[in-house]
């Protein structure tokens, strides 16, 4: 499978892949010397990929057909672990990482109004969170409790900078403001500062697929690196795309300090193959890394394989 | 999503605890205890049962439409506990019966920090903490605090009964009263039903919301009279239907509500309703009438009115009793006075005194140097004033100061000079006319409930009008002793308390003519006497 992918990568990037020759997977990965693979948004997309969301500059990874070996399995079930004694025990692991810094974002809040102008209220968007956190590793702050104690603790927020508020209130990292008209944005509040990330077309509706589906657009990447073993890699994405069985993915080169990863910012660092998953988090083994790379560090973005 | 696989849950399914309350009556905002041993143990018996209704009123499922969310009080005075076990307590009511303003506050401690959650301010009054003998009053205390708490009420399964799932409330209270005394605030429509933690870290109330009860109905309370007391409002209560969800949480643990717009979304409402009730309570203390207000006894408007009017029309009389010497003594000696006197001691016009004095014109035939001679005097005078007054706090209830306008007329034939034999030598007219005249008074009052007793001292200067007239000043002090207890009298519906009056006065008058002989270099033109009147009258208070 991974010889499948890396064969239309290269088929992809033509001249200008920098992957070692077929055949040499199982040697590069604990040989990382080979030159990572340039992930280009003007490389046109073959017949048989998947094109990337327009939004990030149109990344091609390699599409469901092409890989039409890997059998799709039902959303939400579990991806059967390949047997490897010396492969971290799953939930320990997911445990163990959810400790750690460096991962950005991994609580969202959805605001429909920041109540900044006269007349009008701060107003979370109402959101199934339990549904909604089911879909992916990021997990949404509850509207219904939030905004109760937006309404218990006036007092303390009444003179205090709402995106400050919405953050001391829900302890999202990362807020994305939600009108009813208009475009939506990514903000990363940091302290009094706020960055907008992001800004975009609002998502077509605000069922949690499509919030979901509409927030890793706005970020760039498919998946973010949670914590590394060895060979292995602690994978958050979205169940959709962990639900497929030795999917695989491309780790992204010095992405880890990057909320928003644009398309000219995807220089590939290491191929990834899924091994075991669960929800919207996933083991991957290291396939190969690129030249130079010798670890994924937590934080790094990927891009993960498109299939439907 | 990771918190999820990690099971690192928030831990809100502990138990919810409901704690104890702090009822603290601020010693250093309030009015000074009595000195007085009688009425220092009244304050404090009066702190007492303030405390004990407002505590009732704030404990749980005990306050008006199921609120309240303590689960035990004590009361202090100062740090000092006069009742309920003392321990500590993350929650106080502070109350302060202070002279410019009576307040309220809810306050959170955390750790040395303390926070003020919900706050009243209402005009002051002497009579506050008697105010507590109505549950009205202390419901809606206890409701404001509560509306302003980030627990209104709690709920449990216990209180849940039917299809669909309710629960019910108590209406609020009118207390002895046949209909409600002060603006009755509606019951929420909406609760919002949820569990509550203290985040120490972040300072801030968490929760986590389960769902909501909604207002399906309200049921009135009715008059009902008991034997042998005036009727009143009893039962009545709201009813609240909740969400299958509720129903469900609350198997595991009792939950909080609190109205679905939030805690102090009415508090603008409320503080207007207090404040209106402050004042006609107040009113009703300063006629004495509290009870009378509590139970409704007259219609309340009757009531504010009365209070608005009420105040003493009374009519005296004096007779002069000082040794008078030589023939002005003679002239004097002779002389009476007659009085009107309306004094308002309540309802807005509170302060406004009228005084009208005559003396009837009373004549003395003298001997003079050449042969009899005739003296006389006469006056009225209309005093207009107004008083305010303080209580010191020591020696006597009240201290009054009165400024006073007034019209005088003054006519007089006075003996002014006399020869060695003590005839009179030379009579001086005094007709000065209407002068205008400016005064002051000082009063110290004693009051219980049968007397009032008044010492008092005032001058008084009149200029006249006319361009042969002159100048009156006057130096007077005196003891006044309203004697209250007499029979009522019936007054178109209004019933007239009478009461005796008595009185004594020394005055000092200066009188200076523009018209009296001024030939000579020792030219006389003015005369000087003493009088003292001593006197009985009688008034009618309302």
């Amino acid at each position: 499978m991974a010889k499948i992918w890396q064969s239309v990568i290269l088929s992809i990037l033509g001249s200008g892949a920098m992957f070692a020759a077929p055949g040499t997977v199982g040697a590069q990965i604990n040989k990382p010397n080979v030159a990572p693979p340039a992930v280009e948004s003007s490389a046109p997309p073959a017949a048989g990929t998947a094109v990337a969301p327009a939004a990030t500059g149109g990344v091609a990874v390699p599409s469901s057909s092409v890989g039409s070996a890997v059998a799709p399995v039902d959303s939400g079930a579990p991806v059967a672990p390949v047997a490897n004694s010396d492969v971290p025990v799953f939930d320990a692991w997911v445990a163990e990482a959810s400790k750690k810094a460096g991962v950005l974002p991994r609580s969202v809040v959805f605001v429909r109004s920041l109540g900044e102008t006269p007349g009008t209220e701060l107003r979370f968007l109402p959101l199934d969170t339990e549904a909604f956190n089911k879909l992916s590793f990021i997990s949404a702050a509850n509207s219904t409790n939030a905004d109760w104690d937006f309404k218990l603790n006036k007092r303390k927020f009444a003179g205090m900078d709402r995106l400050a508020a919405v953050v001391a209130l829900t302890g999202a990292d990362c807020v994305v403001l939600a009108p009813e008209k208009g475009e939506w944005q990514v903000i990363r509040p940091d302290g009094a500062k706020r960055t907008i990330l992001s800004t975009g077309q609002a998502p077509k509706s605000t069922a949690n697929e499509d919030l979901i589906e509409w927030l890793f657009i706005s970020l760039g990447w498919d998946g973010i690196v949670l914590d590394q073993k060895g060979n292995y890699l602690l994978v958050g994405s979205t169940s959709k795309s962990m639900s497929f069985p030795q999917i695989q993915a491309l780790a992204v080169n010095d992405s880890t300090a990057k909320i928003v990863l644009k398309a000219n910012e995807r220089i590939g660092a290491g191929l990834l193959s899924l091994r075991e998953a669960k929800m919207g988090v996933g083991i991957f083994d290291i396939v190969f890394l690129g030249q130079g790379i010798t670890s994924i560090p937590i934080g790094t973005k990927l891009v993960i394989e498109k299939k439907n | 999503m990771l918190l999820i696989l990690a099971g690192a849950s928030k831990a809100f399914g502990e138990e919810i605890k409901v704690d104890h309350l702090r009822i603290v009556l601020d010693l250093k905002s309030s009015r000074k205890v009595p000195k007085d041993k009688a009425e220092a143990k009244q304050y404090l018996k009066d702190w007492k049962r303030a405390c004990k209704n407002l505590g009732s009123a704030l404990s749980v499922g005990k306050g008006p439409y199921g609120f309240g969310a303590f689960g035990s009080y004590s009361c202090y005075q100062g740090g000092k506990t006069v009742s309920g076990p003392d321990k500590p307590s993350r929650w106080s009511v502070i109350v302060s019966d202070g002279l410019k303003e009576t307040k309220f506050q809810l306050v959170h401690q955390d750790g040395a920090a303390t926070s003020v959650i919900g706050e009243y301010i209402a005009p002051p009054s002497e009579y506050f903490l008697k105010f507590f003998k109505d549950e009205e009053y202390s419901d809606l205390v206890a409701y404001s605090l509560l509306d302003s708490s980030p627990m209104g009420m709690l709920v449990t399964k216990g209180r849940i009964k039917g299809s669909p799932p309710s629960f019910s409330s108590r209406y609020w209270r009118s207390g002895k009263a046949r209909k409600f005394k002060y603006q009755v605030p509606e019951a929420p429509r909406y609760l919002v039903l949820y569990r509550l933690a203290w985040d120490e870290d972040q300072k801030q109330w968490r929760s986590q919301v389960v769902g909501a009860a909604t207002r399906s109905k309200v049921n009135l309370p009715k008059k009902k009279k008991k034997k042998g007391k005036q009727s009143s409002l009893v039962g009545g209560d709201v009813l609240y239907e909740i969400t299958p969800a509720v129903d469900a949480a609350l198997a595991a643990g009792p939950l909080w509500a609190q109205s679905s717009e939030g805690p102090g979304a009415h508090k603008s409402e409320l503080q207007k309703i207090i404040s209106g009730a402050h004042l006609d309570l107040d009113l009703a203390g300063k006629n004495d009438a509290l009870n009378d207000f509590f139970t409704g006894g007259k219609d309340l408007l009757t009531q504010l009115l009365d209070a608005a009017a009420s105040g003493y029309l009374g009519v005296r009389f004096g007779k002069e009793i000082l040794p008078g010497v030589g023939g002005l003594g003679a002239l004097l000696n002779k002389t009476k006075i007659f009085g009107l006197l309306f004094e308002m001691r309540g309802g807005p016009l509170k302060g406004l005194r009228y005084y009208y004095d005559a003396m009837p014109r009373t004549k003395a035939s003298l001997s003079g140097s050449t042969g009899p001679v005739e003296a006389s005097i006469s006056f009225s005078r209309h005093v207009v004033g107004f008083s305010w007054d303080f209580n010191p706090g020591f020696l006597v209830d009240r201290v009054t100061i009165d400024p006073k306008l007034g019209a005088w007329t003054f006519n007089a034939t006075l003996p002014i000079a006399y020869d060695t034999n003590q005839n009179v030598a030379e009579l001086g007219e005094f007709n000065l006319g209407r002068t205008f005249s400016l005064g002051l008074e000082v009063g110290l009052e004693e009051l219980s409930s049968w007397y009032t007793v008044r010492g008092w001292y005032g001058i008084n200067t009149g200029y006249s009008l006319l361009k042969s007239g002159g100048k009156v000043t006057s130096n007077r002090f005196g003891v006044d002793a309203y004697f209250t207890g007499g029979p009522e009298i019936p007054f178109f519906g209004v019933g007239l308390k009478t009461a005796l009056l008595a009185f004594y006065f020394y005055e000092s008058i200066g009188l200076t003519s523009n018209s009296v002989a001024t030939s000579g270099p020792a030219a006389i033109s003015g005369v000087s006497y003493d009088v003292g009147y001593a006197g009985l009258g009688l008034a009618l208070s309302w």
